[in-house]
């Protein structure tokens, strides 16, 4: 018989992990007032950034912007424990400008720690979940390897790497979830056993090395803005100071030492049989894949204030440990490097997550969540944002709520969670600019226009906060009124486009017509508007970045109304594919397989071609037909068909 | 869901009838005829289901298109329960598809197979037991559908439009990694290696749109070259065919010198018919010059009418021939069957000989109808009686070749002024998309595999 449940062991919801996922996770279910629990393996690796110690960049600094906007925690602790902050791609247009911040791994730990410690609803704890528990096909708790017992009705699994973990270094292999760290067992095979498909993936890692064993003088340093820009909505200002990164090469002697310890590589001697992400190869497969290529960029990041361990970024590797050393050490600035940590590769299990609904909630299990990387992504923003999402739509479900989900045109929140439900992932899914089709709507600077308003709904955020940003878009809004309004005469602009090396004006033309142009920035025109407003350069950015996009943000947000329409179509859960006819097979079984909340959806869904979704629209506009419908529709169906072929076979339509 | 779209079909069989209607349905269907059309009214003034005569001419070059008869039926009463208007015009298949094509131009969307049932059933025309009928008849025209736009998808065009692809993908890649991964691809000369596939891509297209063979079959239809040894008889089949006397015909060997073409419709389809220099043993220049454009012609020719002469026995240039066009799709004519037969067929035993033969006389006109007739049936082949499909798949991709045109002239507008990569960005996927929709291909994925196999990115 199961211990009796007292008050103790009862929480609306339990959070397996203290990873990204489960920090954000456990944030909002608690902050939501929900009395939750979140168990960790190792109460001192919360948080704990596995690989690079860095925060944000391309694709991914937006995704932090968007946590922050719907509350969560990831950009404060960055904002709070950064060591260098960097906006990329500033050559480039803002649609794809993106922060990326160096991290002191310690104290990002201890930042997020306080911050879950002082969260009201939220207890944590150490312990290894060894069993979810269910009954009829309802989560109830889980089960710990000291066969303790918590109950909940909402169980959110964001395990990371944990489970089954291998770590390889050279032909050497042993279990753990990271370095370090025990791996998680059991739970694979019990949701195997329930019906899961489980797969198999790998990353890697690179090694570390004693700042005090490199010379820097061999390398590039690279520094961080003047100023910083923040990531959070909260932060004011940045006020430490920035620490440099450094930039270095390898070259053809460590491709030749590298080439030379493959046969002992576990990843070309095929002990691994996981599969690993493209974009962020090991150093081995890019000497092997790009033999042509006579350098790769090493950037060596520093791991915190306190410590003297670099990162080495770009050497990902899970070669044995003396051509670890060797090819470490033919590398300027490094020739006497001494390596602290070697690198190695990980292989886990996951979850494809086409077994996932866009709730993040399990097919298979009510009320069973997954987040992260368990998912089959890699990257920390891209787990938190899991995270954040699995937390908010526990509490949803606790409530018997309407899900929350963020669609394509929203976020890349959105974009990622619907490619992962959608298409699944074979490799670690990381996120990219180019995954958004609405690219140039979700960017970093509108971020809070568009999700603050969610956070507020979800009592996340603070109505003072959303208030301010309501007030922001007011403003943007009133500049672009006054720049459409605004009349120049050629006379007043002339003088400006001669010094740009531009052809004058004939005849007068509207400010924001000037703006548009490429070449001019909102500094070259603001004396000639009539604006007496003081104006924060992120105000600037997005009056500019509104002007000179508006003839692509409209195409877009017109494909974007026609996105809506078909997402808003929506397919009732409970539809059963195999008993409607009409589909080609393959349609058939991928609906079937991924279920589809909305006709949108379904047409991204790889196999399923228009026929396919046309038959679909009829059957929902149909509802559930019986026998006898079916039946007297065959015989119409012989009579639409000839009445047709009155007009010919040939009818298009 | 899309109801918000005007479509736009052929919806009868082109080139049977003498009338073929072009249907429109939706918001704007009305809107859309009225800017075509010149009558005694405006077509936005007219009652529900009127029938009014007038023309339809071409709004930006004011040119006549064709005399028509437009009907105009306002929603609900109508079949899809949407404004539907109905243009009856002549069964010409190079009016239909001109007006067609108009339609489009102006702002319609063609219809998917099955669009306008659908839509008849999505707006409650159509009762719900007959959904099971409705999904048939979607099903068997997407079907059919499919089957036409793979058929003529194949060989050149295919090839065409994957070479198109791959360029586009190609520069697209190049702009999307140094959007996604700027930090780590920075050596590569962007601009280049942007403008370049490009420019490739541009070339194919404008190609295929202006010069090419299968440019000429989007813009004129199926060629025909008609060839044979001299004095057969080919230039009289040409006039015969043409029911004019374009070709001279005299009864000397070797008047043709030149080839001539003419735009001519058989049986409803839109043909260039070709008279070519015959083929001799003699040695003039001019002659030699003549063949050699003959052979030019064989070479771009969709379907080839092999002469031979029935009143004459078979020559060394027949046997040549035979051999020589073995390859293509041809047709054997036996011509002046007026006269005393004196082939022996039983000679052309061991020769490549055409599967299909038919007997003429292009001087009393015998046979000519039939000739017609099979010419059609082989440039269809076996389609049966539906040509409106594969006349809308080249409407279709002759409007994907534009519109992607006009996506990389943007594209490349940008590469050379330098900067705005990400809206570049932007044209380039329009422009895959476009071509997605005819192909079938997605290509977001394909992006992505291109960038990590060709840049040596990740950290
Ligand atoms: N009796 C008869 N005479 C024909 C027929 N077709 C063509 N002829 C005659 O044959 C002669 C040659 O006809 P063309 O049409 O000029 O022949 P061609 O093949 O174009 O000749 P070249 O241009 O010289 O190669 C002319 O005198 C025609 O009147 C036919 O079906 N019956
Ligand atoms: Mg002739």
């Amino acid at each position: 018989m199961a211990r009796a449940k007292d008050k103790n062991n009862q929480y609306d919801v339990i959070v397996v992990g203290a990873g990204h996922a489960g920090c954000e996770a456990a944030l909002a279910t608690a902050r939501r007032g929900h009395k939750t629990l979140m168990l960790t393996m190792n109460l001192d690796a919360i948080a704990q950034m596995s690989c690079n110690p860095a925060i944000g960049g391309l694709a991914k600094g937006q995704l932090v912007k968007e946590i922050d906007a719907l509350g969560g925690e990831m950009g404060k602790v960055i904002d709070i424990t950064g060591i260098q902050f960097r906006m990329l791609n500033t050559g480039k247009g803002p649609a794809v400008r993106a922060l990326r911040a160096q991290a002191d791994r310690a104290q990002y730990r201890m930042e997020m720690k306080r911050r879950l410690e002082r969260q009201d609803d939220l207890e944590i704890k150490q312990g290894t979940v060894v069993e979810i528990l269910i009954s009829h096909g309802r989560v109830r708790g889980i089960k710990t390897q000291l066969s303790q017992k918590f109950y909940s009705r909402c169980v959110i699994l964001a395990a990371g790497t944990f489970l089954n973990g291998l770590i390889h270094v050279g032909l050497t292999s042993f279990t753990a979830g990271r370095m370090g760290e025990f791996a998680a067992k059991g739970l694979s095979e019990q949701l195997a056993g329930l019906g899961f498909e489980v797969g198999r993936l790998k990353t890697g890692t690179p090694p570390r090395v004693d700042s005090r064993s490199v010379n820097l003088a061999m390398t590039e340093a690279q520094n961080g803005d003047r100023p910083p820009r923040p990531f959070s909505l909260w932060t004011k200002k940045l006020r430490r100071k920035q620490l440099p990164c450094y930039l270095t090469y390898t070259n053809e002697k460590t491709h030749e030492i590298i080439t030379g310890g493959l046969n002992r590589s576990p990843l070309y001697s095929g002990k691994i049989v996981g599969v690993g992400p493209r974009y962020c190869p090991s150093i081995e497969d890019k000497v092997v894949k790009f033999p042509c290529q006579r350098q790769h960029q090493i950037f060596l990041e520093p791991e915190g204030r306190e410590t003297s361990e670099f990162y080495v970024n770009g050497f990902a590797t899970s070669l044995p440990e003396d051509v670890q050393l060797d090819a470490l050490r033919t590398i300027p600035g490094l020739e006497k490097a001494a390596v602290t940590r070697l690198g190695y590769a990980i292989e886990y299990d996951y979850f494809p997550p086409t077994q996932i609904k866009p709730n993040l909630e399990t097919k298979l299990i009510n009320g069973l969540f997954f987040a992260g990387q368990i998912n089959g992504t890699s990257g920390y923003e891209e787990a938190a944002a899991q995270g954040i999402m699995a937390g908010i739509n526990a509490v949803q479900s606790l409530r018997g709520k309407e899900a929350f989900i963020l669609d394509r045109s929203e976020a890349y929140i959105g974009v990622l969670i619907d490619d992962l439900v959608t298409k699944g992932t074979k490799e670690p899914y990381r996120m990219f600019t180019s995954q958004a089709e609405y690219r140039l709507l979700l960017r970093q600077d509108n971020a809070a226009a568009r999700l603050l308003k969610y956070g507020l709904r979800f009592g996340l955020i603070p109505e003072e906060l959303f208030q301010a940003s309501v007030a922001n878009e007011a403003q943007i809004e009133k500049i672009l009124k006054a720049l459409q309004k605004t009349r120049i005469m050629p006379s007043q602009a002339n003088s400006l486009l001669e010094r740009k090396g531009l052809a004058p004006l004939k005849q007068p033309v509207r400010l924001e017509q000037l703006l548009r142009r490429p070449e001019i920035s909102f500094g070259d025109i603001r004396g000639m508007s009539q604006l007496e407003l003081t104006l924060t350069p992120e105000l600037i950015e997005r009056v500019e970045v509104e002007v000179k996009y508006s003839g692509y943000i409209h195409r877009q947000l017109a494909q974007v109304e026609k996105f809506k329409r078909l997402e808003a179509q929506a397919i009732p859960e409970a539809i059963d594919y195999s008993g409607l006819k009409g589909f080609s097979t393959e349609a058939r079984e991928k609906l079937q397989q991924i279920r589809p909340r909305s006709v949108g959806q379904a047409m991204r869904i790889s196999g399923v071609t228009p026929a396919d979704i046309s038959v679909l629209l009829i059957h929902l506009h149909r509802g559930g037909g019986d026998d006898q419908g079916a039946r007297r529709g065959r015989e119409v169906g012989a009579r639409v068909s000839a009445g047709l072929s009155s007009s010919g076979p040939a009818a298009v339509s | 869901m899309i109801l918000e779209e005007t479509i736009v079909a052929i919806s009868t069989p082109i080139g049977e009838g003498a009338i073929a209607i072009v249907r429109i349905s939706g918001p704007r269907a009305i809107a859309l005829a009225d800017k075509l059309f010149l009558g005694k009214v405006s077509l936005s003034a007219v009652p529900s289901h009127s029938l009014h005569h007038g023309k339809i001419v071409n709004p930006k070059t004011g040119a006549l298109i064709d005399e028509v008869l437009v009907s105009v039926m306002k929603a609900p009463n109508t079949y899809t329960a949407e404004d539907m208007v109905e243009i009856n015009c002549h069964g010409s298949i190079l009016i239909t598809r001109n007006i067609l094509e108009l339609v489009l131009d102006i702002g319609a969307r063609l219809a998917t197979p099955g669009e306008f049932t659908r839509r008849a059933f999505l707006n409650g025309r159509i009762d719900l037991a007959e959904a099971e009928a409705v999904i048939d008849v979607i099903r068997s025209k997407a079907d059919l559908s499919l089957k036409v736009a793979l058929d003529q998808l194949k060989g050149d065009l295919s090839g065409n439009f994957a070479e198109i692809r791959r360029n586009i993908i190609q520069a697209l890649s190049v702009v999307e990694a140094g959007l996604d991964f700027s930090d780590q691809v920075s050596d590569i000369d962007a601009c280049d290696e942007v403008l370049q596939p490009l420019k490739k891509a541009e070339k194919i297209i404008t190609r295929l749109l202006c010069g090419s063979r299968i440019g000429q079959q989007l813009r004129e239809g199926f060629v025909v070259v008609i060839v044979g040894r001299t004095n057969v008889g080919k230039s009289s089949l040409f006039n015969a065919l043409l029911q004019t006397n374009r070709a001279i015909v005299t009864d000397i060997p070797g008047t043709t010198r030149d080839s001539i073409s003419e735009q001519i419709e058989l049986a409803g389809i839109p043909v260039r018919l070709v008279d070519t220099a015959g083929f001799h043993a003699s040695s003039g220049i001019v002659e030699k010059e003549g063949i050699k454009r003959t052979r030019q012609q064989i070479e771009s020719a969709d379907l080839l009418l092999l002469m031979l002469d029935g009143s004459d026995a078979l020559r060394k240039e027949d046997r040549c021939l035979l051999r020589e066009t073995e390859k293509h799709s041809r047709l054997l004519v036996i011509n002046k069957i007026d006269l005393p037969n004196l082939l022996d067929i039983g000679r052309l035993r061991g020769l490549p000989v055409p599967q299909k033969k038919i007997r003429t006389s292009a001087k009393r006109g015998d046979g000519i109808g039939d000739l017609a007739k099979i010419i059609r049936e082989t440039m269809l082949n076996g389609q049966g009686p539906d040509v409106s499909e594969p006349i809308v798949t080249r409407v279709r991709h002759q409007q994907a070749l534009k519109t992607t045109l006009r996506d990389i002239r943007r594209a490349r507008r940008k590469v050379k002024r330098g900067g705005e990569e990400e809206l570049l960005a932007v044209d380039l996927q329009e422009a895959l998309s476009t071509l997605g929709q005819i192909t079938g291909e997605t290509c977001n994925e394909e992006i992505l595999e291109h960038i990590f196999s060709q840049f040596c990115v990740g950290k």
